[in-house]
């Protein structure tokens, strides 16, 4: 229990020079801070494997580079709006309710078998892990997988001088815990329009969403709902209009970092937002998507092995093969089954809200929807591709992931869902220069007791 | 209309939300439970794991390549490879370049143990 607090409380500092640079808020940086200490500590890894050495020796490095631009940050940021203490109290702590699963025991299939043994070999240094990454015996664990779940656990197990399993335990949940904070705080962001208690209420449900499709995995050291709230918090802006700005551009670089299907989902996002005329800075969404593709590189480089690319049907696929189109019935059904019934059900709210409420939606200064759900649509299709093209048992495949890859499906559905509850429930703005203009000519600002009217036409 | 049509895209909208919220509720009352314990974070399985990892180190030297017997369920075939890059050893499939074949036997009381098999060709 010890050991857990420490290494809880050392990945916090280590991430929170930076964390404070960025935001220039302290309880935002304590919240984002084991992100950023995650991220430096997979850079850390990267390195090591490139250059060799110690992975001690790459922390200290990655430490002190992110002190230099935090220094550097510091001389120029404004603090970061709507995220307040106030704000991350409303949203951290209702949060916490289910993150108390994570005192189980740390007995985890995939964190034991992948991201704990990745691990594992990172803290022996650069010879031990390019041997484990190219060794035929360790195949089972996936070592083209990203480093980024790993890496703090290594650099926590490099730091102690031994294997503790709860400290991975807690470590990794942390690293989660702190993306699904961010995602909570991207929403309330961009319903910075709307009330702060339902902002804030907006928030805090489509962060518990987090557990909507397999809510075992989030705090047993799995990667999977670390890179799904990263990819959606750092999705947010840009999918409602708004330039990427660095934080964001950390959490999508943490999703690419953390699983292969982050970084498909990134890449999706990236492909998607470029066809999106008048958008300044979407450029940068290519950063991560960079990030993720040198990783693979590096990974192929020293032989780690993807079954998708050893075993995978990509022929099959484009010939009609049945023995892989005979796939897509189950898959589609597995998928259902997870993520359908809130997906469906959003886009169909969504649906219905573009129709009639599209303006009181613009007078909370909120796009429209079309982005979003084509990043739904194009992840939904690349799961389905690599279900069918997959060399393994369909049923075995399904049963064991596809809970688990499809929650970025949920969790996008849910913040359409949250942004058209607040828009439905909520009063707009009323201030000069938003869409409804001749509303907000009509209703004096806000008093806090007047009934809600609805004076919006639609 | 337009009232009413708010008054329904909120209750859809909330109804997702809620929906997609059962995981969290199901994952506290689960945590909840656990906390009740006088010794949440450990179980049968952990205690079964740390012994085959303390186990493995003593049986094995450091620096030596292991070959993990293939008969094992994936479960303790897992365990060993991971453990072993965690106790300085490799693994290799290959038993002629092993120093050690590395086993675990479950005993009587239903514990297992792990039995190494020093090898006379491999590496030790």
């Amino acid at each position: 229990m010890i050991s857990s607090a420490l290494a809880a409380g050392c990945l916090i500092l280590a991430g929170l020079p930076l964390s404070y640079a960025l935001t220039r808020r302290l309880v935002l940086a304590f919240a984002l801070g084991p992100l950023v200490a995650a991220l430096f500590a997979a850079s850390a890894v990267v390195a090591m494997l490139l250059f060799g050495g110690a992975l001690g020796i790459w922390l200290a490095v990655a430490f002190a580079l992110q002190i230099a631009s935090a220094s550097l940050l510091l001389r120029r940021r404004e603090a970061v709006p709507d995220a307040t203490t106030a704000d991350l109290l409303w949203l951290t702590i209702p949060l916490l309710l289910p993150m108390t699963l994570a005192v189980s025991p740390p007995t985890a299939w995939d964190s034991h078998s992948i991201w704990w043994m990745h691990a594992g070999y990172f803290a022996k240094g650069a010879a031990v892990a390019r041997e484990a990454m190219s060794a035929p015996a360790v195949m089972f664990s996936h070592p083209d997988y990203p480093p980024l779940p790993s890496a703090p656990v290594a650099a926590l197990w490099q730091i102690a001088g031994r294997v503790d399993f709860r400290v991975a335990h807690s470590a990794s949940a942390l690293v989660t815990y702190s993306a699904i904070v961010l995602l909570a705080v991207a929403v309330r962001q961009a319903l910075s329009q709307s009330s702060p208690a339902l902002a804030r209420a907006a928030g805090v449900a489509v962060g518990l969403a987090t557990w909507a499709t397999a809510p075992f995995s989030v705090t047993s050291g799995y990667s999977d709902a670390l890179w799904a709230a990263a990819f959606v918090a750092g999705a947010v802006p840009s999918l409602f209009g708004r330039a990427p700005r660095a934080i964001d551009l950390g959490l999508l670089t943490v999703a690419a970092l953390s699983k292969n299907e982050g970084m498909i989902a990134v890449g999706v996002l990236a492909l998607l937002l470029i066809l999106r005329r008048g958008r300044p800075g979407a450029w940068r969404l290519w950063i991560p998507v960079a990030a993720g593709v040198a990783w693979a590189i590096v990974a192929r480089l020293l032989g780690a092995t993807s079954d998708l690319r050893s075993g995978g049907r990509f022929t099959a696929l484009l010939t009609f093969d049945p023995a892989v189109w005979g796939r897509l019935e189950p898959t589609l059904a597995a998928l259902w089954s997870s993520a359908g019934i809130a997906t469906v059900s959003a886009a169909v709210v969504a649906l219905t809200g573009a129709v009639v409420l599209r303006a009181r939606r613009r007078a909370f200064g909120l796009p429209g929807e079309g982005w979003l759900w084509g990043v739904v649509a194009a992840y939904a299709g690349c799961l389905i591709v690599t279900y069918l093209i997959s060399p393994h048992d369909i049923t075995w495949h399904l049963a064991t992931s596809s809970s688990r890859v499809s929650l970025p499906l949920v969790l996008l559905a849910c913040v359409s869902a949250a942004t058209w509850v607040v828009v439905a429930a909520d009063r707009p703005p009323s201030r000069p220069g938003v869409a409804c203009a001749e509303a907000a000519a009509r209703v004096p600002a806000r008093p806090a007791q007047a009934p809600a009217t609805d004076t919006v036409p639609m | 209309m337009t009232v009413f049509a708010r008054i329904v895209i909120a209750l859809a909208g909330l109804a997702v939300l809620l929906v997609s919220a059962g995981g969290a509720v199901d994952a506290a009352t689960a945590g909840w439970e656990l906390l009740q314990r006088p010794h949440p974070s450990t179980n049968t399985v952990f205690r079964q794991m740390e012994g085959v990892r303390r186990e493995l180190g003593a049986a094995v030297r450091a620096g030596s390549v292991i070959y993990v017997d293939q008969s094992l369920e994936p479960l303790w075939q897992q365990r060993l490879t991971e453990f072993a890059y965690m106790q300085d050893l490799s693994v290799t499939v290959d038993p002629a370049a092993a120093g050690y074949q590395v086993s675990v036997q479950i005993s009587a009381r239903k514990v297992p143990h792990v039995v190494a098999v020093a090898l006379q060709e491999g590496r030790r």
